[in-house]
């Protein structure tokens, strides 16, 4: 091999290099946008309205299951498609109040779902994780904590939506189960992640069977790569 | 329904079977893509699909279409490669394996249309010469990774003065910029020049590289 090959070798590896150095890093996931807060203050709930006033980023809003409804209607239809058919607001249509970090006492079990959707829709995976929040509970969670356990290690990288939902209460409570996974990623197949999509109620309802005591909370985020 | 459990912890749902979990870590997505993984190998072309385009597009002075075309066939001959076995992620990494199937797709390219007689001015004759098979394809990247492992420090027998003056080589300064660079006479950086290259076939040569043995890059 002459020199002159020698060299065209070079500007090869050279090439080579930066195609390695172009490479996208792995789940590149910015959020674009917390996709259900809304700035709206609920009555009697002037704690949590102060907390997000000064932080902007909070979007988590966990929720106490008051007495477990009677799921008369599909799960999913019964969740609010958007803020105009039905909103936190309405406490006669959702059962749901506001709390933060009040659940009664003794030990709580968590679970996070992750449901990765692909850029068609469809559901790519679904991941569930057993959460360790240490002495907090899930509702003195933060979101970026509470999405940072859920994508830790996610099943795929080419999603791009993730639906989060966060799930605690007394242990042997809570949907720990392949099956639960499943049946919860199914009811929430036909929830548009949009702007004004609220899915922490999609989340709630899509659970019609948790106990008194169980939080909920839910975190929709989207991927674009760089 | 596929269940995988990945970890005691962590339990993980396919609802689409033939897409099991992909690991996260390059190096663990490039294993599992030579052992067939095809949705580890899509990870990776999204990874790298950025890339390589862009070097298309740079071949081809900007035609989108003839980059799209050529970094699609350079990915399927990539997964062809890669499920056929013939991708050891121990002998190079995957963005050289991608850039010498890239290379190989190019020159392919090239001789299609020289037989077209249909040249253009980014066609350079010596680039069009001939292409590697599968094996070929390997062994160049095989090369080209250990040459950037030299480039970068790795081993004996280059000083950092020959890799600052390959690296320059590489990226395509002249022999007067380099002089100005290094801060010698035109002559002086000649002699240091060809002094590195004959350095860098001693080494390529205590690697394994026999260049007397193997085609030449421009003949691959």
């Amino acid at each position: 091999m002459d020199d002159r090959e020698l060299e065209q070798l070079l500007r090869m590896a050279r090439e080579a290099e930066e195609l390695a150095d172009s490479a996208i890093p792995p789940a590149s996931i910015t959020f674009v946008r917390p996709l259900w807060w809304r700035p709206r203050v609920w009555a009697g709930l002037s704690t949590l309205a102060a907390a997000a006033a000064v932080t902007v980023v909070w979007t988590l809003t966990p929720r106490t299951v008051a007495p477990p409804p009677v799921p008369t209607r599909d799960p999913i239809a019964a969740a609010p498609r958007s803020p105009a058919t039905a909103t936190p607001d309405e406490p006669e249509s959702q059962p749901i109040r506001l709390v933060k970090g009040t659940n009664p006492g003794g030990p709580e079990q968590s679970v996070v779902f992750a449901i990765f959707r692909d850029p068609a829709g469809g559901c790519s995976c679904v991941q569930l994780e057993n959460a360790d929040w240490g002495s907090r509970r899930l509702a003195d969670v933060g979101r970026d904590e509470l999405l940072a356990a859920a994508l830790d290690n996610p099943c795929t990288t080419l999603a791009r939506q993730v639906l989060v939902v966060g799930v605690s209460g007394k242990p042997g409570t809570v949907p720990t189960t392949h099956d639960d996974a499943e049946r919860l990623a199914t009811r929430l197949s036909s929830v548009p992640l949009n702007e004004h999509q609220d899915v922490s109620l999609a989340a709630y309802a899509a659970m019609p069977d948790l106990p008194i005591g169980s939080t909920v909370v839910a975190e929709a985020v989207s991927f674009f790569r760089r | 329904m596929t269940v995988v459990r990945v970890s005691p912890s962590v339990a993980m749902l396919a609802l689409e079977p033939h897409l099991p979990r992909p690991p996260h870590a390059l190096s663990d997505l490039t294993a599992a893509a030579a052992r067939g993984d095809r949705a580890a190998f899509e990870s990776l072309h999204v990874r790298f699909e950025p890339g390589l385009r862009r070097m298309f597009l740079s071949r081809t002075a900007g035609r989108q279409d003839q980059a799209d075309d050529l970094a699609q066939r350079t990915w399927m001959e990539c997964w062809r490669s890669v499920s056929a076995g013939r991708y050891d992620p121990a002998r190079a990494a995957f963005s050289t394996f991608v850039y010498a199937v890239g290379t190989n797709v190019w020159r392919e390219h090239l001789r299609s249309r020289a037989r077209a007689a249909a040249g253009t001015s980014t066609i350079q004759p010596e680039e069009a010469q001939g292409s590697t098979g599968p094996g070929g394809v390997a062994e160049l990247a095989e090369l080209l990774d250990d040459l950037r492992r030299g480039l970068a420090g790795a081993g004996r027998g280059l000083s950092d003065e020959d890799r600052a003056v390959l690296r320059a080589i590489g990226a395509g300064e002249s022999d007067r910029g380099m002089a100005q660079r290094f801060g010698v006479a035109p002559s002086t950086m000649n002699t240091k020049k060809r002094a590195a290259l004959e350095r860098l076939r001693q080494w390529l040569a205590s690697r394994g590289h026999r260049m007397g043995e193997r085609q030449s890059p421009g003949d691959e």
